[in-house]
């Protein structure tokens, strides 16, 4: 919102520019590392052991310190904001040398960052070992929920990257405080090798946001569309593709530092190669609800909304692989737009989508579906009104992280904040809503399915609404097929 | 092997896993 309200028009209106950078930052970090990513574990905490059948997560004591370490990991963060020379204001990228300016916050904000990579680390090793150890009897990898198949290799990321990403900012620390020279140019080291570690770890990190997310959306469509998931198989496998494809794509991120042709050619072409298991999804997603017998209740709504969204997302993703094209792009407001619409409409979206669709399971209470509506058309009009005019911006040439611009962008700028105001301002209704279900909602008790043949689908519905506190004590005896 | 037991020593593999690659990646960039 200050970033908003600072661009809504041209000139310095509220905040100092090392503090809009700071704030940009740490939205990016907080809301990578402290919304996103967090509220997909959550999900995978409460959903996996009812979905394949186990009493409750594999190593309670581990997740309770992966839990807590997220905790500190971004209160500390936080408590940057208020140190000597403010918080980090290099973006969440941490580049080298500018990182490197930042005040008495930086030991403080890598070791928040080193906090909430062990966080993340032991939530995947716990969700792999329930995965791996504690599914019911019947329940073949094969006959698992999409939910559940997207983490389990969203968890193997997570174990891949983390360490990396660890490693980089412990390199910044000893370039700062122990006289090391990884990405000082004057000690014969070079911050471009700073942007390699940094992407190898950021680019599969985008995708342990998405394929979640794609997980969710696989769940809630077949319910909704009274159909199986239109090619099951090709959707575990495209989820694996992409997440092969994400560990070698990482300098796409970085064609504008000079590489050699041949790297910016090979790179070019192995992020189009996304596309095709992307598409693969999509075109299943399209196919499921195809000829289905559809009903738009507010998981539904956010879950398609969720499919056009992020498809255009996607198609700006494919534009910017173009290496000569994306060098008009870098570092432009058509970026911002482009990883917006994977985030907002896609990962914020099915968040919310998820929260309608277990709601009445997880309080046995059922939503007010009218206010839930109006929620999500005020959020899909007022997303694409904030995030839509930022194409215009970048193709224009605004360039990100300023608080301040040329008057040509003047209108486009205004119509995104005007955009973002409402966004913000309709969240509301998804807290009230979440709020109200929990203290009775309709006041309708919910019935164990919820949703007409959920049960087909997945187990949790087969479980009574509210849950007993251990799903299964006994293991069930039928695996629902209606899913593959 | 018990599940208590398979737990454990699947979290054991997966933490060495993460160390080793922790470690890997500040030693590939001494190396540079």
């Amino acid at each position: 919102m200050i970033i908003r309200a600072e661009l809504f028009e041209p000139g310095m209106q509220f905040v100092n520019p090392q503090f809009f950078n700071s704030m940009t930052t740490m939205h990016a970090l907080v809301m990578v590392f402290g919304a996103v990513m967090p509220a997909f574990v959550g999900l995978a905490n409460w959903m996996i052991p009812m979905m394949i059948g186990a009493p409750d997560m594999a190593l309670p004591r581990m997740n309770n310190m992966s839990f807590w370490l997220l905790v500190a990991g971004v209160l500390l963060l936080a408590s940057t904001l208020f140190m000597e020379g403010g918080a980090p204001a290099s973006g969440w990228t941490l580049y080298p040398p500018l990182v490197l300016q930042t005040g008495k916050a930086l030991p403080f904000a890598i070791f928040s960052v080193h906090l909430l990579g062990i966080s993340s680390i032991m939530g995947a090793i716990n969700i792999i070992a329930t995965i791996f150890n504690m599914r019911a009897p019947g329940m073949t990898l094969m006959k698992m929920p999409m939910f559940v198949w997207t983490w389990l290799i969203t968890a193997f990321l997570l174990i891949a990257i983390m360490p990396v990403f660890a490693g980089a900012v412990t390199m910044l620390l000893t370039d700062k405080f122990f006289n090391t020279s990884f990405f000082d140019a004057a000690g014969g080291g070079d911050p471009v090798l700073y942007q390699h570690i940094f992407w190898f770890f950021g680019h599969p990190e985008v995708y342990v946001m998405i394929l979640p997310t794609f997980g969710v959306a696989s769940t809630i469509i077949p319910v909704f569309a009274r159909k199986p998931l239109f090619g099951y198989s090709s959707m575990v496998y495209a989820t694996a593709s992409i997440a092969f494809l994400s560990f070698i794509v990482w300098a796409h991120h970085m064609f504008t530092v000079g590489m050699p042709i041949a790297g910016e050619l090979y790179f070019m072409y192995a992020t189009m190669l996304i596309a095709i298991p992307t598409g693969v999804k999509v075109f299943n997603w399209t196919a499921t609800m195809w000829k289905g017998s559809m009903t738009f209740e507010t998981p539904m709504l956010f879950s398609i909304a969720f499919v056009v969204l992020f498809t255009m997302g996607g198609f700006t993703g494919l534009m910017m692989s173009v290496a000569p094209v994306d060098f008009q792009y870098h570092d432009t407001y058509f970026i911002v737009a482009h990883f917006h619409y994977t985030l907002v409409p896609a990962s914020v979206f099915i968040l919310m989508a998820a929260g309608y669709f277990w709601l009445p399971k997880w309080t046995g209470h059922m939503y007010d579906e009218r206010i839930g509506r109006l929620h999500f058309w005020l959020s899909v009009v007022s997303v694409n009104i904030l995030f839509f005019p930022q194409h215009f911006l970048g193709l224009a040439g605004m360039p990100r992280r300023i608080p301040d611009y040329a008057v040509q962008f003047a209108d486009w700028n205004m119509i995104s904040s005007i955009g973002g105001f409402i966004f913000g301002a309709s969240q509301l209704l998804f807290l009230y809503i979440v709020i109200d279900t929990i203290k009775g909602g309709t006041g309708e008790k919910v019935t164990d399915e919820v949703w007409e043949d959920a049960a087909k689908h997945s187990l949790e519905w087969t479980l009574p609404s509210p849950p007993p506190y251990h799903s299964f004590t006994t293991p069930p005896t039928v695996i629902p097929t209606e899913h593959i | 092997m018990n599940t208590k037991q398979k737990n454990i020593l699947t979290a054991v593999i997966l933490i060495t896993i993460a160390v080793t690659i922790y470690v890997f990646a500040v030693i590939r960039a001494v190396s540079q």
